[in-house]
């Protein structure tokens, strides 16, 4: 794309000057030709004086006397008799036909006493008794100026070509790097830090003009951002208190129940309302830690420990329902995290694959380092999800099947995220062939304090 | 002679639901509606518990359980935010208060907690390296567990659940408060997580004995201890 703007570039500015440099040439080569016939019909009106006051005979004396005095100058005069014979003048053959009317010739001859042939321009005149006479002139002119524009030519190309090129290459990188800071904030908020903003210069063209658009499309996007986090949020704060009331309405008339039917319903709504305000604490931690709320609490935590627990804690449910749950053994994987967040969201993790990987066997907790970052990984080897389909599952109550009815709030996931991006990192799923596999990716902070 | 909590609390329905829930399970109750007329009811001294709000009128949660701690008055006090996760309860653990719950809560998980606050005031603290409830005995020591004199094994997970359990027999104990309790984690983990693990536990220590001691307390947790 540049190399071919480039290339237009250069062509329009280094095209111009070439055409220009032609036209001069042309110009120049016909004021030239112009200038020659004019010398041409002087000298034929000379003559033709000669010839009008004293004939024949003058015109011939004429003739012989301008040649005395200059035999080889620019200068062709011929006269002819009517029958054809040169009577006097510098050519020993009569060029061109027996035209009778006056014409101008354009040829290239050798006069008398010349020793090369020359580029002329001649004007035969027919007279009234049938003699003609010509007049003409060499047009020796024109090879200097050809030579003079083949240099204009050759300067052309060496002064004007790299010149234009040069401009164009500056042009197209000042372009580039102002384009290219521009991509680069568009790329940071993209990547979630919405604050960031194009500099604007004190200029007013179009570049300016594009940032302040750019920026004030950004403040928008900011502040729709914002007001849909301020939305969820005061949803969720609001939501608490009856829910909590709910809770207590129902746990107090589960108690107080008599009747074996009323109690059991009542028990199930009590379930339920555990659910929901489950659910709505996740919502309220994902939102907390979007915010960047708890970085202050991070600490030096063991991450195999932290997957042991986890083993431990769900170890038990995971065999009820069919799965093994295995963490593999790491060896001093020590980072700076909050480890009840992070513990909580890999929690959520396991729930999600117990629940969703049916007819899996396997869930493996697994953390390493790689390069920079340390991974923790929760695999298992259930259905899995479809490539396309996994932008979907990580939408904050997003589900992937909307006609399963499984208990899955969908917040799992989105907790893990927010719990990665609280820390810097960030979350990837990934096909574990057959299966779907979680990594949490975080930033080795570790590796600092171990140097 | 019951009890006496005071709640001070500024959104009244929340405040009458804690206060009659209370009242209903045999506690006396006071109710103060902001910080100021909490902090002046609580330097009376006379309470058991204080179940306090963090977000009040005029002076701020953090602030009267400050003043409280400052003026030499060791009440346990149980924190309630609507602020939400483990952050603002270190911060309230720093500041004095003995524990915490985050709204939106189920009011047996209050209930619960603040029973085994006023226990540990009233109890103190001993070391021991026996712990005994009913005919079920532990050895901290030997990590030794015995019902009725018959020797029970245990996996590493199962005794400290039941260690926990065991330091608050009688007492109920929530699901949230096992995984803090054991694992260290403050949060809800799944429905069944917690019961698989205590119906694990109850296979080995009930199971073959005629009395259960392990009970399941409905929409609450569960209790050890002998059946009342």
């Amino acid at each position: 794309m540049a190399r071919r703007l480039a290339a237009l570039l250069f062509a329009a500015i280094f095209l111009p000057t070439l055409a220009m440099l032609g036209f001069m040439s042309f110009a120049s080569a016909r004021t030239l030709a112009a200038e020659r016939a004019s010398l041409v019909s002087e000298l034929r009106d000379e003559l033709m004086s000669e010839y009008v006051g004293d004939g024949p005979r003058g015109l011939t004396a004429a003739i012989r006397d301008r040649l005395k005095f200059n035999p080889l100058g620019e200068e062709v005069m011929s006269y002819a008799t009517p029958k054809g014979t040169i009577v006097a003048g510098n050519l020993a053959v009569w060029p061109g036909g027996s035209n009778r009317r006056a014409r101008w010739l354009e040829t290239s001859l050798r006069r008398t006493g010349d020793r090369d042939y020359r580029p002329v321009i001649l004007l035969i005149t027919p007279l009234p008794d049938g003699s003609r006479l010509l007049t003409g002139h060499v047009a020796s002119g024109g090879a200097e100026l050809r030579a003079a524009n083949q240099w204009a030519f050759l300067l052309a190309l060496g002064i004007a070509g790299p010149l234009a090129l040069g401009l164009v290459l500056a042009l197209l990188r000042l372009i580039e790097r102002r384009v290219a800071r521009i991509a680069e904030i568009a790329e940071r908020v993209g990547e979630g830090d919405l604050a960031r903003r194009v500099e604007v210069g004190d200029g007013d063209d179009a570049f300016a003009r594009l940032a302040r658009g750019f920026n004030g499309m950004l403040d928008k996007i900011e502040a729709l951002v914002v007001e849909l986090r301020l939305v969820t949020d005061g949803l969720a704060h609001d939501l608490r208190s009856p829910i909590t009331r709910l809770q207590s309405v129902i746990e107090r008339a589960a108690a107080g129940a008599r009747d074996p039917g009323a109690r059991a319903a009542l028990e199930s709504a009590q379930h339920e309302a555990a659910g929901l305000q489950a659910m709505l604490t996740t919502a309220l931690q994902i939102s907390r830690a979007e915010a960047g709320i708890g970085r202050d609490r991070f600490d030096k935590v063991d991450l195999s420990a932290v997957l042991a627990d986890l083993v431990e804690i769900y170890g038990p449910a995971a065999e009820e329902s069919g799965f093994v749950l295995t963490a593999e053994p790491a060896d001093g994987v020590v980072v700076s995290v909050h480890r009840e967040l992070l513990g909580q969201a890999l929690g959520n993790l396991v729930e999600n694959a117990l629940r969703h990987a049916e007819g899996g066997s396997r869930i493996a907790l697994r953390v390493a380092r790689e390069r920079e970052a340390v991974v923790i990984t929760v695999a298992d080897d259930g259905p899995g999800i479809a490539g396309d389909r996994r932008e979907d599952a990580l939408r904050r109550f997003g589900r992937l099947d909307p006609s399963r009815h499984s208990s899955g709030h969908g917040l799992g996931l989105s907790l893990a995220e927010a719990a990665a991006r609280l820390h810097g990192g960030r979350i990837e799923l990934d096909d574990a062939g057959p299966g779907l596999v979680v990594r949490v990716i975080l930033p080795d902070t570790g590796a600092e304090t171990r140097r | 002679m019951s009890r006496k909590i005071l709640v001070i609390e500024d959104d009244a329905t929340t405040g009458s639901f804690i206060a009659r829930g209370l009242d209903e399970h045999g506690f006396a109750v006071d109710k103060a509606g902001n910080g100021r007329d909490g902090l002046f009811l609580a330097t009376d001294g006379t309470y058991d518990a204080i179940v306090l709000d963090r977000m009040l009128p005029q002076m701020d949660g953090m602030a009267v359980l400050g003043a409280l701690r400052a003026a030499g008055i060791e009440t346990p006090v149980i924190i309630l935010s609507a602020l939400g996760t483990a952050d603002d309860r270190i911060d309230g653990l720093n500041a004095g208060c003995d524990d915490y719950l985050v709204k939106p809560f189920a009011f047996a998980e209050l209930l619960a907690r603040l029973r085994l606050l006023m226990r540990k005031s009233g109890g103190g603290t001993r070391t021991t390296t026996e712990l005994a409830c009913g005919d079920l005995e532990m050895n901290l020591l030997t990590r030794q567990v015995r019902r009725a004199g018959r020797t029970i094994e245990l996996q590493p997970r199962e005794y400290r659940l039941l260690e926990y359990l065991m330091r608050h027999a009688g007492q109920v104990v929530t699901r949230t408060m096992l995984l803090e309790g054991v694992w260290d984690y403050h949060f809800d983990p799944g429905s069944n997580v917690i019961d698989v693990h205590i119906s694990r536990l109850r296979k080995k220590i009930d199971e073959t004995f005629p009395e259960p001691i392990l009970h399941t307390v409905r929409g609450a947790g569960y209790r050890l201890g002998s059946t009342r």
